[in-house]
């Protein structure tokens, strides 16, 4: 059974976390076509069209990843880094939305490819604001490849 | 020096040894010269005597003649023939003594013809007489001719016996000459070598002074040394310790002398001790460390230096206590590993603090973020269902959260600072201070603040963490001129302590001075929340952040007359007195 476009992976082990990123999301229209992975393992077998989403296409990848980085099984930089080693995954915009602000966390994200670095504020205005830019952004403002040029190259 | 004369007391010897065999030459020689001029002298008499028996030779035959003549005795006759047997031996003898002589040969040979004559004269008048009786033209008494004859014949004898002893007087006169010659040389050259060996003498007995005095420094030096020197044997005793043996280990020398020095040596180390000596017998050892008992029984550890004489069978070896100068490395050792220890563990302390960081930083702000997260939709999107008593307890819900936010932020930068490394950049302090009151400007643009900015110097830092220094001071002063009408705010330097300082004052609320220790405690404040907010973090960064760059920071206040915060940082004192930009003169700002 093939699964519905999805414009926005989120991958978050919060369920609170979660909710309150939708919730910003849907605010301006935009959490729609959403896909919410739990841990890291879910957004492997998501984004490889693997398992639970062996239904899934290559062809329909997600227009962004929010990705936060401490996730149960598989950690968010690793699933960053099998993201960003294999072709067919390459291209996709992944922004880590993370409560973590350790220089290390981000040196190392952006080394593993990350399109960008994002901290989630306390304040719930500014989170709001922020994950509100950042759909903006990746999903209106952002023009990314189209499949068939991307693989052709 | 000493090589010198080394080389001069064989060239001495060998000169006079020479002298001498010269010397003894000379005196073989000149014997010889005396002997051989004896024989000449007697050969001369010799020569002398036969010419004389000639002379009286022929003087007999010319007797004999004329004794015939008178008596016509046959007698005559054969002492005529007697006479000339002898002429002609005695020639021939004497031809053979001047054999060496030519001109005396040839006189000879003169006076030989002139006797022939004067004989054949002779025999002739004896025939004369033998045959016809008397003749009367050969009478007794000689002829003119004979006589002349026998003058000739005289006068050739004497010319021949002149030669001869001016011969022997030029010889003499040589021989005179020669001995005065010997006698001069031989006594010069005795002279000479006396000199010589007098001087060999001299050399030798300074030399032997020399090294006399030499053996003696090189007693003293063994005495007085407090490593422990001997020499032992290949037989397993000592052979001669000095005296630092019985100092440091308590036997007597005569006690250490008695036993073999393998009894000293800790049982442990006898084998190596063994090792060690047979390989020192052979070629040095350098730095071979064993343990010798003390008399009372303890051990020192001794460091060994030794040197073989291998013809002799002994062994000459100096030994040092290395017992103290051991512990010490040993301590040393145990600390360094002690210390070692501690890094590691301060490692481990320190990865544990980030890890601890890093999970405070994500785990306890993401409850925070929920709770103001849900209490800001429930306000947004149910608020109509809510009293106002409610929306306003649910206010002080989310200001909860967000004060514990910046406790949490805060916490974190302090902890980020302690352990960054410094990276150290030439700064330009006005241009800093410039950037962090641009931005409080913006923060407060309601409030009527002056900052009145003095000349501040270029100095190494690091300019972030610098600039959060700044920004903490200046945000503080900001807050606590707050109640002020017109609040003013320096910044400068000036000289404390012979030290140049960064000030930042304010003309605010101040604090008693009681307090002044709290000011740069975690979570201490001066001031109620109510009337001040702050998480009481701020100074303590600023702390971190200066202590970081090896300065100081402490403050200055009074109640309601304004605070004052000082700082050093290590490049100050060698910064460049004030940056270019600021040198026309004071900053202003006014907001």
């Amino acid at each position: 059974m093939p699964e519905p476009d999805v414009d926005i992976l989120l991958v978050e082990d919060s369920p609170e976390d979660a909710e309150l990123t939708l919730h910003a999301l849907r605010k301006d229209n935009l959490a729609n076509r959403i896909f919410w992975a739990r841990d890291g393992e879910e957004a492997l077998d998501f984004l490889f069209c693997r398992g639970a989403h062996s239904g899934r296409s290559f062809q329909h990848s997600p227009k962004v990843v929010l990705l936060d980085l401490k996730l149960p099984k598989v950690d968010g930089l690793e699933v960053l880094r099998l993201l960003k080693s294999d072709p067919r995954t390459k291209a996709i915009p992944v922004v880590i939305l993370t409560s973590s602000r350790e220089e290390s966390d981000v040196v190392r994200g952006y080394r593993n490819g990350a399109n960008s670095f994002v901290q989630k504020p306390v304040d719930f205005d500014q989170f709001r604001e922020a994950v509100r830019q950042l759909g903006l952004y990746w999903l209106v403002t952002n023009e990314p490849p189209r499949e068939a040029a991307f693989f052709r190259s | 020096m000493k090589k010198y004369i080394k080389g001069l007391v064989p060239l001495g010897l060998g000169l006079s040894l020479a002298l001498g065999a010269g010397l003894a030459l000379l005196s073989f020689r000149s014997l010889a010269e005396q002997t051989e001029a004896a024989d000449w002298v007697s050969h001369t008499h010799l020569v002398l005597e036969r010419l004389e028996t000639l002379r009286a030779e022929v003087l007999k035959a010319e007797n004999a003649r004329r004794g015939f003549v008178l008596t016509a005795d046959a007698r005559f006759l054969e002492r005529f023939s007697a006479a000339r047997t002898e002429i002609l031996k005695t020639a021939g003898e004497l031809r053979l003594l001047t054999a060496d002589n030519d001109s005396q040969q040839k006189r000879l040979e003169a006076v030989q013809t002139l006797i022939e004559k004067r004989i054949q004269m002779l025999e002739q008048s004896i025939a004369g007489i033998q045959a016809g009786g008397r003749i009367s033209a050969e009478p007794a008494a000689p002829t003119l001719a004979g006589a002349e004859l026998t003058a000739q014949i005289s006068d050739a004898i004497r010319a021949m016996e002149s030669a001869e002893k001016d011969l022997l007087r030029q010889r003499g006169a040589a021989l005179k000459q020669g001995a005065r010659r010997t006698q001069t040389l031989l006594a010069g050259g005795t002279l000479v070598t006396l000199a010589l060996i007098l001087g060999v003498f001299a050399l030798l007995r300074r030399e032997i002074g020399e090294r006399t005095r030499a053996e003696e420094e090189l007693n003293r030096f063994f005495n007085v040394s407090a490593d422990m020197m001997c020499v032992a044997g290949t037989d397993g005793y000592f052979k001669r310790l000095n005296p630092a043996w019985q100092k440091l280990l308590g036997y007597t020398v005569a006690e250490l002398l008695a036993r073999p020095y393998l009894d000293f040596v800790h049982p442990d180390d006898l084998a190596s001790t063994q090792a060690a000596a047979q390989t020192a017998s052979v070629s040095g050892l350098i730095s071979f460390e064993n343990r010798y008992r003390t008399k009372q029984g303890a051990y020192r550890w001794l460091n060994w230096n030794t040197s073989p004489d291998q013809p002799r069978g002994l062994l000459y070896a100096a030994a040092r206590d290395v017992t103290e100068s051991k512990a010490a490395a040993e301590s040393l050792r145990l600390l360094n590993e002690e210390l070692q220890g501690r890094a590691r563990r301060l490692e481990t302390a320190n990865r544990e603090l980030e890890a601890f960081s890093s999970s405070v930083s994500h785990d306890l702000r993401a409850p925070l973020r929920h709770i103001d997260g849900f209490s800001r939709i429930l306000m947004e999107e149910h608020a109509g269902q809510l009293s106002p008593e409610g929306r306003r307890l649910l206010e002080r819900v989310r200001q909860g959260s967000q004060h514990m936010g910046e406790l949490v932020d805060d916490l974190l930068n302090l902890s980020r600072v302690s352990r960054r490394e410094l990276s150290p950049l030439v700064t330009d302090l006005n241009t800093v201070a410039a950037q962090v009151i641009a931005d409080l400007q913006t923060a407060c643009q309601c409030r009527r603040v002056e900052f009145r900015v003095g000349r501040l110097p270029f100095v190494e830092c690091d300019p972030g963490l610098i600039r959060q220094v700044f920004s903490n001071l200046l945000a503080n002063a900001v807050k606590f001129t707050r109640p002020r009408d017109s609040a003013i705010i320096e910044i400068g330097q000036t000289d404390r302590d012979g030290h140049r300082v960064i000030f930042v004052r304010d003309n605010g609320v101040g604090f008693s001075m009681k307090y002044a220790e709290k000011l740069f405690g975690v979570f201490q404040r001066l001031h109620r929340p109510e009337d001040f907010e702050g998480t009481g973090v701020g100074l303590v960064t600023s702390q971190r952040i200066i202590q970081k760059h090896n300065g100081r920071i402490w403050a200055e206040a009074e109640v309601d007359q304004g605070a004052t915060f000082y700082f050093t940082l290590e490049g100050l004192d060698r910064a460049a007195p004030a940056s270019p930009a600021s040198a026309s003169g004071e900053a202003h700002a006014r907001t």
